[in-house]
């Protein structure tokens, strides 16, 4: 059974059970961190920095959560903007333009070693890769995790409306992008 | 100038369609609504077309649990990649530093060649004597200290022009040659 957000965090904030909590938290939400990580950038290795990354700024900014919205929340949105920057990063180190590293990405999902999936999952993840980054992290959260709008809107900053707009567009252009018969 | 009277009214042949709204709102909808919930087939599952490899979220957890202890490393000496990255900046910067320091020493004795084979005999004494200007000012130093302590005042000491001359007259060249070596 798993403990409830409010224990892990009263836990939390006693120096006693401190990393109780923590080891909880961690047991609660490293999967789901993970995977967001690991359908954002595809390789394992970066998907596990980013993982103990996201795990190593909440032991030392818990303490600074003022529960205004909710743990997953909060943690989802440390794990996105970890997303991004690593994404960004990637594009700095070679200098490369967006399209590149979607190349590169692509290429690993082609490879049988980072992707097991049949040919469908295959070119779904091929024309997901072609959304631009945010958007992509809206269609896998609605579309892979059945993340709210409203929950999204904490974890991105952005509106309802926003992320709706954005979300159909991504639908629609992954529609074309497999239609297109490109990939 | 069109009046208001002139606009069409009920069901004349340029009237909107009745339903002509609920038909667009209706459109709207399902297609927002399709968009909503589209998704192909078997695709949602992705987790376990992605390899993990076995014990891995027990190693996460030991890898954050390091990473979280307030000794902890510092942030690059737990990431491999990091490191190797580490190491290859360290070799370049070495191997820069070697190569700008022996391009420096190659350019200033290529320099020193083609000045030393076009100078003239007076540039290169005069070269010689303002490297050596330490030298010679220490040794005037040293001159002086001596004489100082010697009481040898011979600063003040006015020049008789007949005696130096007689002194001259006096002398043996011969005797000047046999005491000192020419080369």
């Amino acid at each position: 059974m798993q403990t409830e957000d409010k224990d892990i965090l009263e836990k939390f904030r006693i120096e006693g059970t401190k990393q109780l909590a923590f080891n909880l938290l961690i047991r609660k939400y490293q999967k789901r961190v993970y995977w967001l990580a690991r359908k954002m950038v595809i390789d394992h290795d970066d998907a596990n920095d980013i993982s103990q990354e996201v795990f190593v700024k909440i032991w030392f900014h818990l303490d600074e959560f003022r529960s205004e919205s909710g743990l997953f929340t909060w943690i989802y949105r440390i794990a996105s903007n970890e997303c991004l920057k690593v994404l960004k990063k990637k594009r700095l180190r070679f200098f490369l333009p967006i399209g590149d590293v979607e190349g590169e990405l692509s290429d690993k999902i082609s490879s049988e070693h980072h992707f097991t999936g049949d040919e469908i999952q295959r070119k779904l993840q091929l024309a997901i890769l072609k959304l631009p980054e945010k958007q992509r992290l809206v269609f896998n959260m609605k579309y892979f995790e059945d993340i709210t709008y409203e929950e999204m809107s904490g974890i991105l900053g952005t509106s309802v409306g926003a992320l709706k707009a954005s979300y159909h567009h991504a639908v629609q252009k992954v529609q074309a992008n497999l239609e297109s018969g490109e990939i | 100038m069109m009046n208001i009277n002139d606009i069409p009214k009920g069901n004349q042949s340029n009237s909107v369609p009745e339903n002509f709204f609920e038909d667009q709102f209706q459109s709207i909808l399902r297609k927002t609504t399709e968009l909503e919930n589209w998704q192909l087939a078997g695709s949602k599952d992705l987790e376990k077309n992605f390899q993990v490899p076995d014990g891995f979220w027990l190693q996460m957890e030991d890898g954050i649990r390091a990473r979280s202890k307030p000794n902890a490393k510092p942030g690059f000496a737990l990431y491999p990649r990091l490191q190797w990255a580490a190491a290859v900046g360290l070799l370049l910067i070495i191997s820069i530093a070697v190569s700008q320091f022996w391009n420096i020493n190659k350019v200033q004795s290529d320099n020193w060649s083609a000045k030393i084979e076009t100078a003239s005999s007076d540039e290169l004494i005069a070269v010689l004597d303002l490297e050596r200007a330490d030298i010679q000012e220490l040794t005037e130093q040293i001159v002086a200290k001596s004489l100082s302590e010697n009481e040898l005042n011979i600063q003040n000491e006015r020049i008789n022009y007949d005696e130096a001359e007689r002194t001259f007259q006096d002398l043996n060249v011969n005797e000047i040659y046999e005491n000192f070596e020419f080369n």
